[in-house]
């Protein structure tokens, strides 16, 4: 069981249970509901909060952009909506994809909730993701980390400039956004300078980082599970 | 509060999923094997830097009807500042994190944002770009038309896969997408141009431009005409290559049209000496 608590082995299962989900055919509640109780076993098993169940359903007013399929899949119809007709494929159809697209995004925060990032970027390695991606994105997330902390450092002091007992001009905040957002860039470029001056002092000389790969998926649990999550959408 | 900000898994069918990595693994992975063989020690620092500020970029956004969002896209501004091959790689690694890391976009429909942002975005963006400063159009004009038309390539796409995978028809995304996205684009534009000139003010900009981004999009434009029975059953009545053929000219005719307004903005016309 540990060699599938690790990310390297979770990131596959995570497609696999996915992939299922999205072969599930529409109106088959019954695997619709053995996922969820998969999610709900996972989220035991992970001992974690379950924030990510109330998170996942923030996906809910998205697919609502799904409703034209309501009344557009040809079908007996069930009832009358104004002048539209509901039909029962198209009823079916609609509430199969609300419950993909809430376990599949239930699924992914599920995992986020289990590993922090730097973690899963040693996955990444794991699983043979080119070098320059995995340079690239532990690079960016670090920026971003410096980016956060400039622009809140920035927001302090644009604050204590504009202490004034009446609101600044719309103009003068405008202005204000913009100077920032070129300072924070000018900022963020200066620093990646003096990151890679610092990484070529420290023996770098492009190419991928230094560092050693943590050990990849145990494939031989993660294919026949893999291969389990995909077919529980089909058989018998 | 947490919104999804790129398609979500569930809007498309698998089988239009699956095509979709397969459209956008192949530009990408020629991508990474052009800008892996690049030899300049600075330059995967300036593409984290880059990759960094097209993340914060792509949290502005806001819920649309139809089955995604508007956002700032970053795109342009990678394929200016760093050349069409090497900002798809930046955009790629943008997206990736945001679905892998963050939850945002799906996995299985990743391939389709990629795609949308990282391929035609990008391409879309870079190949109008030096097309508008080739014919001698100053540089603020050329990438504010250059962002606006990347955008709207890239919503264009989006709404033609949820059309084609019978989310989300034509007749309701295209003109809650479109226009969002079209007024969203104005805002892209003059960031790009802002960011531009500080990027600028460092030194001058290193064109890496890639001669194959007219034959992409052209690439990209046949893609988006290919009947929607290939893909599978198509929830807009008589939708097929025309009046998709129509919207992509409506597209190339809005471009035309902001190129020429962003260069009356600036007036003058650089000719070359």
């Amino acid at each position: 069981m540990n060699a599938l608590r690790s990310p390297a082995s979770q990131l596959p299962l995570l497609l696999a249970f996915q992939l299922g989900v999205a072969l599930i055919r529409p109106g088959d509640g019954v695997r619709f509901s053995l996922y969820f109780g998969l999610l709900l076993l996972l989220g035991y098993l992970g001992r974690g909060s379950w924030g990510w169940i109330l998170r996942a359903c923030w996906i809910l007013p998205l697919t609502l952009c799904g409703l034209p399929m309501l009344f557009t899949t040809p079908g007996p119809g069930l009832g009358q909506l104004g002048s539209w007709t509901v039909t029962q494929p198209g009823l079916e159809k609609f509430l199969a994809f609300q419950a993909r697209a809430w376990l599949s995004l239930a699924a992914s925060l599920w995992l986020l909730g289990q590993h922090p990032a730097r973690q899963l970027l040693g996955a990444f390695q794991a699983l043979k993701l080119p070098w320059l991606f995995t340079a690239l994105v532990s690079m960016m997330l670090s920026y971003v980390e410096v980016l956060g902390q400039e622009f809140r450092r920035m927001q302090v002091a644009r604050a204590a400039r504009s202490a004034a007992s009446r609101a600044p001009s719309w103009r003068w905040q405008v202005e204000t956004v913009g100077h920032q957002a070129g300072t924070l860039m000018l900022r963020s470029q200066l620093r990646a300078q003096r990151v890679h001056e610092a990484m070529v002092s420290r023996g770098y000389r492009g190419g991928p980082l230094p560092e050693d790969p943590p050990p990849g998926p145990c494939w031989w649990l993660v294919l026949p599970l893999g291969v389990l999550l995909i077919g529980l959408s089909q058989w018998p | 509060m947490f919104l999804a900000l790129h398609m979500p898994d569930g809007f498309l069918p698998p089988q239009l999923s699956l095509l979709g990595w397969l459209a956008a693994l192949l530009p990408i992975s020629w991508a990474f094997f052009v800008t892996q063989r690049i030899e300049d020690q600075q330059f995967i620092p300036r593409m984290a830097m880059l990759a960094a500020f097209v993340f914060v970029a792509q949290m502005f956004q806001f819920p649309v009807p139809g089955g995604s969002s508007a956002h700032l896209q970053g795109s342009a501004l990678a394929a200016i500042a760093l050349g069409a091959w090497p900002a798809v790689v930046v955009v790629t690694c943008v997206v990736a994190v945001q679905g892998l890391i963050l939850g945002e976009g799906g996995l299985l429909v990743m391939g389709w944002n990629l795609f949308n942002m990282a391929v035609a975005g990008v391409l879309v963006g870079s190949s109008l770009y030096h097309w508008a400063i080739q014919r001698g159009y100053r540089w603020q004009s050329a990438a504010l038309a250059a962002s606006w038309a990347s955008m709207q390539f890239s919503s264009l796409f989006a709404c033609l896969e949820l059309a084609v995978g019978g989310t989300s028809p034509l007749t309701l995304t295209l003109p809650a997408l479109g226009l969002t996205q079209a007024l969203v684009g104005l805002g892209e534009g003059l960031a790009t141009v802002g960011a531009l000139s500080v990027l600028r003010s460092q030194g001058p900009l290193e064109v890496r431009s890639s001669g194959w981004g007219w034959a992409i999009l052209m690439w990209l434009t046949g893609l988006s005409l290919l009947p929607p029975q290939l893909y599978g059953q198509s929830p807009v009545p008589g939708l097929g290559p025309w009046p998709v053929l129509t919207m992509t000219l409506g597209v190339a005719f809005l471009f035309v049209l902001t190129l020429s307004l962003s260069h009356r903005l600036w007036w003058s016309r650089e000719r070359p000496s």
